[in-house]
């Protein structure tokens, strides 16, 4: 049996070995000295990514209202004029996003038409599976994962991503810092009160647990991880949170929240390149009508809050937003009033930098596949714009084959990012 | 996979035996820089040890034990305990009254989850509550589309109900549950436009799995399911002819006027659909992807007893797999898993109030899944907004603030030293499990600072701060 003197003898050096820096807290020493640093003209821009999960009714949302097979698919759910924002003369937004309009107005709202893959899947996780991605074959990482996993190998920071409402697939990558917000407040590492003086110690033999459980073990590589990141990025979270006023009022939604945070975590400078913002309930298969004017006015508001609050801390410049739905819903409205499982649907791109308008084609009402969108625009290939233009990184290394682009980014060349890497 | 009892394994392993064993495998392992040892097959099996493997059953079939329910579950024997778990029929469950002592009102869904929290942690047929959680995650509903939760606690008491029952029996009702009836829109399909929700995801999430069925599938199993939708007086189902196709349908290759209950009987004829249910339960109580040999053994069980859940629990529980090196810490604990453990570990008194909260914010918002597939469970448990919920969770339990409920055995017990406090709460939390390094570190930085002479304040932060780290580790997030 150990004596307690043994006991610490054989902790000292243990807890001392364990109190050396975790690796994401070296990477800022030593990103100076590694060349190979981020081009700088892409240095500070941020993606947010926002999914609408359950399949979003895009007919519904970007209306071909000029389209008489419309009216004809939709005579229970068809959205008549004065429940239409027109866009131009063939094609108007579902009411609920007036919000939206404005930012059309402003040129900065991109909307891509007919986004969606082929052989498309009607089976929500499958097809979910596929837009995370970007893969029709087996998955093992995100689109989003893969990115950070090249762009971030030097980071000076120590939060990768910032996910609110779960983490999704897309970011899963290599070696990536996730972290997931839903709430600011209980972010944090609470101590115990009545021993104020142990809780950094507490601290660090609880981290010490974790970065020694035994690599072998399953799930080790996520628990070997999770904590160490979480506690650095609570603690910079909590800092940014002490310094942040919003400029606007957020509706009180958890989108509302959630973009409220991530506006926090952008204007405090934490580095972080990548946000996923998740949203569900669009899986209208009954009642569309009111269910989808109450999710399309929590997105515009919510989304149009975050631009505006991001223009008054002078960050909308750096910010590109995106939406995206796992598919699109049938052309046909079914029987109760809602839509079922379908294909093509519209992504939203929206920020300072955004070229605004229509991209792609809308696709036939008439020319369907089993009653389905056939899509006009693979969303693959606007993955490879944001990936590219925005991002500036190699898109065709990352989706693995070459998409065309789409140039909703303004003044971005297209091609040059990639050859200048 | 041989079904029996007998040979967890043929290593005569002591709990001491494991611990040195296991140590070198660990110290090279967590030694930064050195290749990992791949020592799975060499390990001594720590489910050799009888209390450790009934520690073990009692996580996966249950909620965890306390050492003295170990002490009986040991008396007994490992395969009388497994045949206790499935056998509860005749045994009054103290859960059963919670609803009159506690006074719930069911028509509050924050209330009706906390029923459910209460259910398992006062239930004396811990295996019913899992297999009905179980249950509750596969051909699951919730109340971000069922709004009345009077539906919800139907269904609730339906999986109770058929928990260790009959695949057929149960995915019949589940067909013609009036929450299921909400949630995948039966409720609102028509004999002359047919909803594929409730149809697809049968065959998609509930019984086979992707690629096993076609779209024409969908459409035409729709169409059998017609009829059924929900009386607005009774809330009950019913069957309205009127709305009925009875049609002629092609289903899986077979055609006649099929039935919702043809469906059913249709796709259980499918080989693949005993494979994917085994599958599904072996994977919530043994370990992620199960060799096909061990899910087709179950499979075969499942076609031998016509669907029988409990004869396929019992092969499961009794075989040689659950119990093999590789189940032992290999699945992550759900939060249910883990808040209800400790509440039931720690012999926390507590009706379950503020828990139902705990288990939503580590991503388990019970009777309100994500999604129709219910949660994907496995590493997803875990993550940055999660973890920190789990250990906060154990801290306002060890530190007693004001309101949370007590955690008595985390402190020093009378006439305990400092040796035999640690070595308490290790056999309680780890199943003395914790190897040498690892807890040194931990008691090294505890003890620095102690004074020559232990007083039972020291003993009390010392219980305090290790409970608090055994309950935060990574060893006890998983089960």
């Amino acid at each position: 049996m150990l004596s307690r003197r043994s006991f610490l003898k054989r902790g000292v050096v243990a807890v001392s070995a364990g109190l050396a820096l975790p690796s994401f807290l070296t990477k800022a020493v030593y990103a100076g000295a590694l060349e190979g640093a981020p081009d700088p003209a892409f240095a500070n821009r941020i993606l947010v990514v926002v999914q609408m999960a359950g399949g979003n009714d895009g007919l519904n949302t970007v209306v071909p209202y000029a389209n008489g097979r419309y009216h004809d698919l939709r005579k229970a759910i068809g959205l008549a004029d004065d429940k239409l924002i027109h866009l131009n003369n063939e094609v108007a937004l579902h009411h609920s996003l007036a919000k939206f309009k404005e930012l059309w107005d402003e040129g900065r709202l991109g909307i891509v038409q007919g986004a969606g893959y082929p052989n498309p899947n009607l089976s929500h996780f499958r097809s979910m599976e596929i837009w995370q991605t970007a893969n029709t074959g087996a998955p093992t990482t995100g689109w989003l994962g893969r990115y950070l996993d090249q762009a971030l190998q030097q980071p000076d920071h120590v939060i990768d991503a910032i996910a609110s409402g779960g983490s999704p697939l897309s970011l899963r990558g290599q070696h990536d810092q996730v972290a997931v917000v839903d709430r600011l407040d209980g972010y944090q590492l609470r101590g115990d009160g009545a021993f104020p003086k142990d809780t950094d110690p507490r601290v660090g033999a609880l981290l010490q647990l974790y970065r020694t459980y035994p690599q072998a073990a399953p799930y080790a590589a996520l628990l070997n991880t999770v904590p160490q990141g979480t506690y650095a990025s609570a603690q910079e979270l909590q800092r940014a949170a002490k310094a942040y006023v919003p400029a606007v009022d957020y509706p009180n939604t958890p989108l509302g929240s959630g973009f409220k945070l991530l506006s926090q975590a952008i204007s405090s400078n934490l580095g972080v390149r990548v946000f996923h913002v998740g949203m569900g309930g669009f899986d209208t298969h009954t009642g569309q009508t009111t269910a989808q004017a109450r999710l399309l006015t929590n997105l515009a508001e919510a989304g149009t809050a975050f631009y505006r609050d991001l223009q008054a801390h002078g960050r909308a410049q750096d910010v590109l937003l995106m939406t995206w739905s796992e598919f699109g819903r049938r052309a046909q409205e079914n029987a109760n009033n809602g839509t079922d499982h379908g294909t093509a649907g519209p992504m939203f791109l929206l920020g300072g930098a955004v070229q605004g308008g229509l991209y792609g084609q809308m696709p036939s009402l008439i020319d369907l596949d089993n009653g389905n969108l056939k899509h006009t625009v693979d969303f693959r290939s606007v993955y490879a714009s944001v990936l590219e233009s925005w991002l500036g990184a190699p898109a065709d290394d990352l989706l693995g084959a070459h998409y065309e682009r789409l140039p909703f980014v303004a003044g971005a060349v297209q091609g040059v990012a990639a050859a200048g890497r | 996979m041989a079904v029996t009892t007998t040979s967890v394994s043929n290593r005569a392993t002591t709990r001491r035996g494991f611990l040195t064993g296991g140590l070198k495998g660990l110290l090279a392992g967590a030694a930064p820089g050195l290749p990992t040892v791949a020592a799975a097959e060499d390990a001594p099996n720590p489910l050799a040890d009888p209390r450790v493997r009934m520690a073990h059953l009692l996580r996966r079939a249950g909620f965890g034990a306390t050492p003295a329910e170990l002490d009986q579950y040991l008396a007994m024997g490992y395969e009388a305990t497994v045949d206790w778990l499935l056998n509860y029929q005749d045994r009054p469950d103290p859960a059963d009254v919670l609803a009159e002592v506690l006074a719930f009102d069911f028509t509050r869904r924050d209330e009706l989850k906390r029923w459910w929290v209460a259910r398992m942690l006062k239930t004396n047929r811990p295996l019913q509550e899992k297999m009905t959680l179980f249950w509750h995650g596969l051909l699951t509903s919730g109340f971000s589309k069922v709004n009345k939760p009077e539906l919800m606690k139907q269904q609730n008491e339906l999986l109770r109900a058929n928990a260790l029952g009959n695949v057929r029996t149960l995915l019949k009702a589940v067909s013609k549950d009036a929450a299921m009836l909400v949630w995948l829109d039966g409720n609102n399909s028509r004999k002359k436009a047919a909803n594929e929700n409730y149809a697809r995801e049968l065959m998609e999430l509930f019984t086979m799995g992707i690629g096993n069925y076609t779209e024409a599938d969908v459409k035409e199993s729709a169409r059998a399911f017609t009829g059924w939708t929900i009386n607005k007086d009774t809330l009950q189902a019913e069957f309205r002819k009127a709305q009925h196709d009875d049609g002629v349908k092609t289903f899986l290759g077979q055609t006649g006027r099929w039935s919702a209950d043809d469906i059913v009987d249709i796709i259980l004829r499918q080989r693949v659909a005993a494979e994917y249910l085994s599958r599904r339960l072996f994977t919530f109580f043994g370990y992620r992807n199960p060799s096909h040999d061990t899910v087709g053994l179950l499979a075969d069980v499942f076609s031998a007893s016509n669907w029988d859940i409990k004869a396929v629990m019992r092969a499961l529980l009794l075989s040689d797999e659950f119990s093999s090196s590789q189940a032992y810490r290999a699945l992550v604990k759900s939060p249910a898993d883990y808040v209800v453990g400790v509440l039931r570990t720690l012999k926390v008194e507590t009706d379950g109030d503020g828990m139902p909260f705990q288990l939503r914010e580590m991503g388990q918002d019970i009777l309100d899944p994500p999604n129709v597939a219910g949660w994907p469970g496995g590493g997803a448990w875990i993550n940055s907004a999660t973890w920190l919920q789990r250990v906060n969770f154990a801290n306002g339990l060890i530190t007693r603030r004001k309101g949370s409920p007590s955690a008595s055995l985390a402190i020093a017990q009378p006439g305990e030293d400092s040796r035999a406090l640690s070595q308490r709460l290790i056999d309680l939390l780890l199943d003395g499990n914790f190897d040498p390094d690892r807890r040194a570190s931990v008691e090294a930085w505890i003890y620095q600072n102690a004074p020559a002479t232990l007083t039972t304040a020291f003993l009390n932060r010392q219980g305090r701060h290790l409970a608090y780290l055994l309950l935060a580790s990574p060893d006890y997030q998983l089960a």
